[in-house]
């Protein structure tokens, strides 16, 4: 096959996960034709761009590396803090070793900003501005193709508001419902063999959400498709919609593959 | 004659390229002057007969009153003066095959960087572009540059020295020069901090 569908995860380990870009955009490369749904930029938006800006800010606030780190593993299930505090202590030597000038010399000429802290802080505020910006500047360039445009999502550009990212509209102006909801409507067999699919998966909070929208959309072909409904469906939506004769990207692999064969599709992870 | 500033529409104003355009203009010098002022001007030298003129305009002609810009402005043109320097002669003893030399010289920029660094509040696309060659050249973990990272390093520093209040997007495009010779202009430490905010996302 030469036909790839590229979901969220996808587009996120290529712009924001610097370790991860190379082996990411080599997978991208195997394909003639790589398509990006619109759908996938919108959560790339709302999610993991969303994060960043985030953290970026809390930088830009607390003017404090360490402040920021602190607030980011207090509201993280997962902390690393080993691995974080190290990289910290290493940009601190290395500007200490490196400079011909002791910097407890240069505060004096400088104040504030020659300060160690204050270097640290605005080293990596600096560079994930940098990844922000430029992630969202190549987000349609990744692929070969960008797909399946939402009419009630707009592709605001970021903007910078008193030192802050402002990431504007994350999500959809929905008039009445999702513009994908007549689109969904028109295959219930499709939607009952992904139901199924979701019902085998593993009982996360995720997995429950969407098998019982699917669930609702089943019982009640009516039933109004939410904004909301539209971003829990998530990994649902990309399976239905990419093409039968393409390949689905993800690094998700594990929960796109039951969907995926529920469908005949198949799936590959850098 | 005295120069005359002429303020001319910004290109994304327009729509008009105006590089391309500035590049057929025989009698004026384009000058962009960043993000703080917004806009970009054409230095005519001689408004009625500007057709005759040759003189250039250097940065520190085009910030006369440079103090009431930023306090560190003039140290920053000093300090990315005294870089450009060092590695006109990096580049050089690159072309006679000297490699220690070289890379003596790239040693020097790098001992500059961390106080070009405190000049930061020129701008964030000025702080961007020093951190980004700071961590390229920190991320080598000594190894002595190419000749082309070098080159790279050089272009860079001529478009910030020409451009000190550049704006961030275009301080992006600039640092993509250093990422095109392979040079890894993030961080270290970056990637584990990426991990954690994306698994925050993930939670």
């Amino acid at each position: 096959m030469t036909k790839a569908f590229v979901d969220t995860t996808i587009l996120t380990n290529a712009l924001l996960k610097p370790s991860s870009n190379q082996p990411t955009k080599a997978l991208l490369k195997k394909y003639s034709e790589t398509q990006l749904p619109v759908y996938a930029i919108k959560e790339f938006k709302a999610g993991p761009l969303q994060t960043f800006a985030w953290f970026h800010d809390k930088l830009v606030l607390l003017g404090s590396f360490e402040k920021a780190l602190k607030v980011l593993h207090g509201v993280s299930r997962s902390p690393r803090r080993y691995r974080t505090s190290t990289a910290i202590e290493s940009i601190i030597e290395v500007v200490n070793a490196t400079s011909r000038t002791p910097m407890s010399k240069l505060i004096n000429t400088y104040g504030d900003s020659a300060n160690l802290g204050s270097i640290t802080t605005d080293c990596y505020r600096l560079a994930i501005k940098s990844l922000v910006y430029k992630a969202w500047k190549k987000r349609r360039k990744l692929t070969t193709l960008v797909v399946q445009d939402l009419d009630c999502y707009e592709e605001v550009d970021l903007v910078e508001n008193r030192g802050l990212i402002d990431l504007r509209q994350l999500k959809c102006k929905v008039k009445t419902e999702c513009c994908l909801a007549d689109k969904l409507r028109s295959d219930p067999a499709k939607l009952k063999l992904l139901c199924d699919a979701v019902k085998d998966q593993p009982s996360k909070r995720e997995n429950q959400k969407r098998g019982q929208i699917l669930t609702d959309l089943l019982r009640k072909p009516k039933l109004q498709i939410t904004e909301q409904m539209c971003r829990d469906l998530g990994d649902a939506i990309i399976v239905y919609f990419a093409p039968d004769d393409s390949v689905i990207l993800t690094t998700n692999i594990i929960d796109h593959n039951d969907l995926a064969k529920a469908l005949g599709k198949s799936v590959e992870s850098p | 004659m005295p120069a005359a500033i002429m303020p001319v529409p910004r290109s994304d104003d327009t729509g008009v390229d105006y590089s391309r355009l500035n590049t057929n203009r025989q009698d004026s010098e384009e000058v962009s002057t960043g993000s703080t002022m917004r806009s970009k001007l054409y230095i005519v030298k001689n408004p009625e007969k500007s057709q005759e003129t040759e003189a250039s305009i250097t940065t520190e002609d085009l910030y006369p009153d440079w103090q009431t810009l930023n306090p560190f402005f003039s140290t920053a043109l000093r300090l990315m003066r005294e870089a450009r320097v060092h590695i006109d002669q990096s580049i050089k003893y690159h072309s006679y095959k000297e490699l220690i030399l070289a890379d003596n010289e790239i040693q020097k920029v790098q001992a500059l960087l961390s106080e070009l660094f405190c000049c930061r509040s020129i701008g964030d696309g000025f702080g961007h572009i020093v951190a980004s060659v700071m961590h390229a050249l920190q991320n080598t973990q000594g190894i002595p540059l190419a000749e082309n990272q070098v080159i790279a390093i050089n272009r860079v520093f001529f478009s910030l020295h020409q451009e000190p209040f550049i704006n961030f997007e275009r301080a992006i495009d600039i640092t993509d020069i250093l990422e095109d010779v392979d040079l890894n202009i993030l961080p270290t430490g970056l990637d584990f901090l990426a991990d954690d905010l994306l698994s925050l996302t993930n939670d």
